[in-house]
């Protein structure tokens, strides 16, 4: 019973990190984090950009294209 | 076992979903429940996407899951973001739905309930998905390119040129419309100008925050912002309450005007992190909140539809806006059936995120589905107050009166009734001075929205909060649509000027930027104007000449993505994007007909500005007015020459397109896909590079 319950908690909490994660990166908060991993991954010579040069640089690129329809 | 409780649980689906249809369209009582509305729509929308984005996807785009997208190969965590399909379907929702789908169903349902909600299921599922849908899938096999980049490639130089061209008129027209609407809502509304002024300082605050002290931390400005937003909402009434400070707010349509023109500059022109993003960032929590509350609050207060299945205006004698049930119901209602604007948000960012070709349908067609879902809704709360106070806040005075009395007089010949006392202890009750003449589609929605909330939560009490809250809501998703098309229109500006002198081009130069945003604002703030300064609402004339841009540039990607299936053998299905092709050219060149030759001068843009010229002629016009009245004239001629414009541009597409249809079809052109190569996965099922 209290596995049961130990189980049931663990799988709550895994789904509450993932719905969170996933706002997250709806609204951009985790966009750096994935930039650095991306970066790691493909172990780019490109020196890194700091978190506010890269937020900047985000922007700058969306707003040059439609991004928000009517 | 298994597929036999599948079928019997589709088959359930498809049957309720007919019987919904089948009650919204033929019951003929007075009320209708909006429990039906909804159980059709979710209904319709679930069968449309198990089977016929199912066949689409199978039969003719044969998405290959093996096959690694652009953000697999091209990861750099800039551009190309490998991103979980339910956060990408979140983004893409959130790019495409836009005040369109509110504010269009909104002003259709002067023909009554019926034609647009039809319109939005069907025209959703046959035409809006598949033409997102198709879009998306043909971006991701080229790259992510642009719908102007593959027009080119794929169709030829001049269709690349006419979408480009299609793109930057839909922008300068769809600007100019959506601020009047906010125009229209914010008028002699202290409370309402207030809430939306102040939500100037607090992106500017959130700008600062997020670039200097927390950068990047979106989540939890946005949160500090829509505390501060929603604070604003209530504060708002404490102004309105001022006789001193209600004064300041009181603004006339052409203030509001000039102040929002000066805005959309401001946007454009200063750094985007500054004021632009943040709003953004607001606009993105606030609008996802409010969709969900209103989608929960017609589920809970399951309210009843007053509005006719339809009403006489189905002859074009609406007082919204003038035109036949035919051709104009489909062009009001173009966000939500069917929107071009869509086709650049599928070949922009999208594709460049998605993680595997499959998740294209659930994406590009899903959430489309979604949208239409909000348009429906939209359609319920506009129907779902009594129709003569629907007409009595759509109808301009020129139709009914300035006057409560004879607005009410007029209003209730039509068989509408309504009185001016309803509307007085309406307009009280939702904290306005008055709720007569309002057009634009806004103010009737945010009564609707209220209505529906206050059911929820608050009663009575809270009806002028809930008001407020919706005006805010529908205003600040429209200066979002704003800000940051005036500054997409400046990029296109100065890439045209780049070309005829070079520094004009740069992004960065400062006189380039002046230069280019005020075009950009000068040439939407013309249409503004306009509108504000028409007898008749400005509405009447601008909403439909939005409707075509918009359908042209559906045109325009559709012409696109019916060529890339001709050439990738699929011809035997090309009625997929074929038929909503013809339907787009139909509907698109009859109302640019109407518009410009109708001789009803409330309709036809040639015989409203000869209607005038003839009154001033034979001097009925007071000398006062003479100069305005010139103006007018200039005002519809201009119309007509925008309207034979973009008609004649989707007929030179059409001749375009159809030469290359021959010359492949005839095999006298090679039928050359510019598609990327095929790469390998090499994430596994399920894994998805996470």
């Amino acid at each position: 019973m209290k596995r049961r319950k130990d189980n049931l908690s663990q799988r709550m909490w895994s789904v509450a990190a993932r719905v969170w994660l996933g706002i997250r990166e709806w609204c951009g908060d985790a966009a750096y984090d994935r930039y650095l991993k991306s970066q790691k991954r493909t172990t780019c010579t490109a020196a890194l950009l700091t978190r506010e040069q890269f937020y900047v640089e985000q922007l700058q690129k969306r707003y040059s294209r439609a991004s928000r329809c009517c | 076992m298994k597929r036999i409780s599948a079928i019997a649980i589709w088959t359930a689906i498809a049957i309720g979903g007919a019987l919904a249809l089948g009650k919204i369209a033929l019951y003929r009582g007075e009320a209708i429940n909006a429990t039906w509305f909804v159980i059709a729509a979710a209904c319709c929308y679930l069968v449309a996407y198990r089977l016929y984005s199912a066949f689409i996807s199978a039969k003719l785009l044969a998405l290959d899951d093996t096959r690694a997208t652009p953000a697999e190969r091209l990861d750099d965590g800039r551009d190309f973001v490998p991103t979980n399909k339910w956060v990408l379907f979140g983004h893409h929702f959130a790019a495409i739905a836009g005040p369109g789908p509110l504010v269009g169903p909104t002003l259709a349902a002067q023909f009554g309930y019926l034609p647009g909600t039809l319109w939005l299921i069907a025209g959703s599922a046959f035409a809006g998905c598949v033409q997102d849908f198709i879009i998306l899938f043909c971006s991701i096999r080229r790259d992510g390119k642009t719908l102007g980049e593959m027009a080119r490639d794929e169709v030829s130089k001049r269709g690349g040129f006419i979408a480009q061209i299609a793109v930057l008129a839909i922008m300068i027209i769809l600007l100019g419309v959506v601020a009047l609407v906010i125009v229209n809502a914010l008028k002699s509304s202290p409370w309402a100008t207030f809430t939306l002024v102040m939500t100037i300082p607090i992106a500017l605050l959130l700008g600062v925050y997020l670039r200097y002290l927390r950068p990047g931390r979106v989540l939890e400005a946005s949160l500090i912002g829509v505390a501060l937003v929603l604070f604003v909402v209530v504060a708002g009434q404490w102004v309105a309450d001022s006789p001193a400070w209600a004064h300041v707010f009181t603004l006339s349509g052409v203030a509001l005007a000039f102040a929002i023109m000066a805005y959309g500059f401001a946007a454009s022109a200063l750094p985007v992190w500054l004021l632009l993003a943040p709003r953004d960032y607001l606009s993105a929590f606030i609008k996802a909140g409010a969709i969900f509350s209103l989608a929960a609050g017609i589920l809970i207060v399951r309210p009843d539809v007053h509005m006719p299945a339809l009403t006489k205006f189905v002859d074009g004698t609406g007082p919204v806006f003038a035109g036949k049930i035919f051709p104009f119901c489909f062009i009001t209602i173009a966000c939500g059936a069917i929107s071009g604007f869509h086709s650049l948000i599928s070949s922009g960012t999208t594709p460049k995120m998605i993680q595997r070709e499959g998740h294209a349908r659930f994406i590009g067609y899903g959430a489309m589905l979604l949208e239409s879902f909000v348009g429906v809704m939209a359609m319920v709360a506009a129907c779902a107050m009594q129709p003569g106070v629907y007409f009595a806040i759509n109808s301009p005075p020129a139709i009914v009166g300035a006057a409560g009395d004879a607005a009410t007089a007029t209003i209730s010949s039509w068989g509408y009734a309504v009185d001016s006392a309803t509307m007085a202890n309406l307009a009280h009750a939702v904290g306005e001075q008055t709720l007569f003449n309002r057009t634009g589609g806004a103010p009737s929605l945010a009564v609707g929205m209220a209505q529906i909330f206050s059911h929820t939560i608050g009663g009575e009490r809270l009806l002028s909060i809930w008001y407020h809250f919706a005006i805010m809501f529908e205003a600040l998703f429209i200066l979002t649509v704003l800000d940051a098309g005036t500054r997409v229109g400046r990029f296109m500006v100065q890439e045209l000027a780049g070309r005829v002198w070079k520094p004009l081009g740069r992004t960065a130069w400062i006189p380039g930027v002046l230069f280019s945003s005020a075009l950009i604002v000068g040439a939407w703030g013309y249409f503004l104007y306009q509108g504000v300064v028409d007898p008749l609402g400005g509405i009447n004339s601008l909403w439909p000449l939005f409707g075509i841009a918009n359908q042209l540039l559906a045109a325009v990607a559709l012409v696109v993505a019916t060529t890339i299936l001709m050439k990738m053998g699929k011809l035997r299905w090309i009625w997929v994007t074929l038929i909503p092709t013809m339907w787009l050219v139909t509907i698109t060149m009859t109302a640019s007909w109407q518009k410009i030759f109708d001789p009803s001068p409330r309709m036809g843009f040639i015989a409203a500005a000869n209607a005038l010229a003839a009154q001033l002629a034979a001097g009925k016009i007071p000398a006062a007015k003479i100069a305005e009245t010139q103006h007018l004239i200039f005002n519809q001629r201009l119309d007509a020459v925008v309207t034979i414009v973009l008609a004649g541009m989707i007929l030179v597409l059409l001749v375009e397109a159809l030469i290359q249809w021959t010359a492949i079809l005839s095999k006298r052109k090679a039928a050359l896909l510019r598609e990327s190569p095929y790469v390998a996965t090499r994430w596994a099922a399920g894994t998805e590079g996470d």
